[in-house]
């Protein structure tokens, strides 16, 4: 299903109209260890390391990262890398210091949040893994940010003191990039997605969690998610969704496919 | 209070990621907009007058077809041969709340504007909070609604996009990455929740138009604009989305702390307009608020459609009679009329 979604020109778009986008493309090429989608990666990749996508908007920093993860060249990759971590979000207008820009936001003018920080934390693991402050930095905000029911949402746990709700998505994409240590943290962050995923019964969230659980390599929820994206894999909506088609796929494949995802650190 | 360390960090750092910036925007805000306009009046003409139709739905059991279809006629809205996109609100899904435009209202009005005339019908939304629109879709009961009414889907957030610039001067974007369904359609019909809101005071027709921004461009909570402030977006990206019609869900309304975390009311109204700007200002005066107060509306109705009460002729029902009192948010207590 995945190639047959792919463009002619060998990227893979986000929905079935749209043109070839970095972040599908990315996971494509993780998904079934593809050169044509590496390639595609490769020539689209700016001097500076960031992409900018064909309608001629500048892509989010971060997708940087996940293309990161998939690039065959080392150097591309690190310049991708290099790109995302330079580009950090806007501070809390509550900061201390005002100007100091911490952690990752979707776009260069907007705040730090869970997914973008949780996908440089993940690109610096696998591929940079004695960067300790990068990794500090993206820790400090995923702790800060966790709900107290132990999930992460977009990127704040409560609101005029009222504790908000995490996210089975959101919670899985945390758990994929915080992998070793942080006992406490990763405990809450499952306990929460085994309470939730089946809540939240789409393709993106059960393909991302069984991703999370199998890097953290817990078995526990393997069987029951495997068969429920064996169910999602025939419905219409789910198909019409490349990004987790190819999510999907690298959920289900070989453990090889998952090695470029695992930290080093 | 005693606060665990946890609390403290949290409520002191992560919590006031939006609270502090909602905050300081209420200073600010609650007032009028600067008088120099940020627009052109040859690209926005001065506001005529408007009808809105108010019409009681107490449930969503009953004919709630019949009641858009009413609504329409009343307005005179005019969707023969046409194309036409609805765009509920879908921002986020908690069982047993009601944050989202009900699925029943959503196929109620496709099926009425199919009745109309209307060439062909499709339903969008970029839901706001979560990445996964498959899985809001699903566990909302949306997508199951308008499968069983074979209805299409297109999500917001992926959708391909065009670049639209811009008329209006409020964020300091001169253009805006539009989902190309948009531009495509020819009648865009807003479909809102009546709600009370803790950042704007009430979110109607025009706050929904949040849901037309792709978060692959803007990301999600569509942070990008809570940067450049909520009622200056609000703008910018309803004058570039630019629905034609209004049909408002306050069947049951969310009071308190909306959008998201406010409770349930019982408000039995649907309103409908070709003006989603009296729309709203008729909707705020339905939750026993004035519209006057909210700037954002009050701005809106410089150039994006009739403000004035004395301008807006109430069609349908008696409004009086319709008005239920909505408990504000916080810190909007002064909106209560």
């Amino acid at each position: 299903v995945l190639t047959s979604l792919r463009r002619p020109d060998g990227g893979l778009p986000v929905s079935l109209e749209g043109p070839s986008e970095v972040e599908p493309t990315s996971i494509l090429a993780l998904a079934i260890d593809d050169d044509r989608a590496r390639s595609w990666l490769a020539a689209r990749q700016r001097r500076d390391g960031g992409y900018e996508e064909l309608e001629g908007r500048l892509d989010g920093p971060t997708t940087a990262a996940l293309a990161a993860l998939a690039l065959a060249d080392a150097a591309d990759a690190r310049r991708a890398l290099a790109y995302a971590v330079a580009r950090r979000g806007l501070p809390l207008p509550n900061a201390a210091d005002p100007e100091r820009r911490t952690a990752w936001g979707w776009t260069g003018d907007a705040r730090s949040l869970t997914e973008p920080t949780a996908r440089v934390l993940l690109a610096v693991n696998a591929l940079t893994p004695g960067d300790e402050a990068t990794r500090r930095e993206a820790l400090g905000l995923l702790t800060a940010r966790q709900c107290d029911d132990g999930g992460w949402n977009f990127g704040n746990a409560s609101l005029y003191d009222v504790d908000l709700r995490g996210y089975a998505q959101t919670t899985a994409m945390g758990l994929i990039a915080v992998q070793n240590g942080h006992r406490a943290v990763v405990g809450r962050a499952f306990g929460f997605l085994a309470r939730n995923w089946r809540l939240e019964p789409g393709g993106l969230t059960v393909a991302q969690a069984l991703v999370a659980y199998r890097l953290h390599n817990r078995r526990d929820e393997v069987p029951a998610l495997m068969a429920e994206l064996r169910k999602i894999a025939r419905r219409p909506s789910f198909l019409a969704r490349p990004l987790a088609v190819a999510w999907a796929t690298l959920a289900t494949g070989p453990d090889t496919l998952l090695e470029p995802l695992r930290s080093r650190a | 209070v005693s606060l665990t360390r946890r609390q403290l960090v949290v409520r002191g750092g992560a919590a006031a990621l939006w609270a502090t910036a909602g905050a300081a925007f209420l200073a600010e805000r609650m007032g009028a907009f600067d008088p120099a306009p940020r627009f052109d009046r040859t690209d926005f003409p001065e506001p005529g007058r408007s009808a809105v139709a108010v019409l009681g739905a107490p449930t969503y059991e009953g004919d709630l077809e019949g009641v858009v279809l009413d609504g329409l006629k009343l307005v005179r809205a005019d969707v023969r041969g046409k194309s036409v996109l609805l765009k509920p609100n879908l921002v986020e899904f908690v069982k047993g709340s009601s944050i989202n435009t009900d699925p029943r209202m959503v196929v109620a009005a496709a099926n009425a504007l199919r009745r109309m005339g209307a060439s062909s019908v499709v339903v969008a939304e970029g839901p706001g909070h979560r990445r996964d629109t498959e899985a809001i879709a699903l566990a909302s009961g949306l997508l199951e609604a308008l499968d069983d009414a074979r209805l299409r889907f297109v999500d917001l957030n992926d959708a391909p996009l065009v670049r639209t610039p811009l008329r209006t001067r409020y964020t300091g974007f001169d253009a805006l990455w539009v989902p190309k369904v948009l531009r495509e359609t020819e009648v865009v019909v807003s479909m809102p929740k009546l709600k009370t809101h803790h950042w704007v005071g009430v979110t109607m027709s025009l706050k929904n138009c949040f849901g037309c921004m792709p978060g692959r461009v803007y990301g999600w909570p569509k942070d990008v604009f809570h940067v450049r402030g909520i009622p200056e977006s609000i703008l910018d990206i309803f004058a570039a989305v630019r629905p034609s019609l209004a049909v408002v869900d306050g069947v049951v309304g969310m009071q308190g702390d909306g959008p998201i975390m406010g409770d349930p009311v019982s408000s039995g109204v649907v309103v409908v307009s070709r003006d989603p700007v009296a729309a709203d200002v008729t909707g705020a005066r339905l939750m026993g608020m004035e519209p006057e107060k909210v700037g954002y509306l009050k701005e809106a109705g410089r150039f994006l459609g009739q403000a004035r009460s004395e301008l807006i002729e109430q069609r349908g029902e008696d409004p009086g009679r319709l008005t239920t009192r909505f408990r504000p948010a916080p810190r909007f207590e002064s909106l209560v009329a």
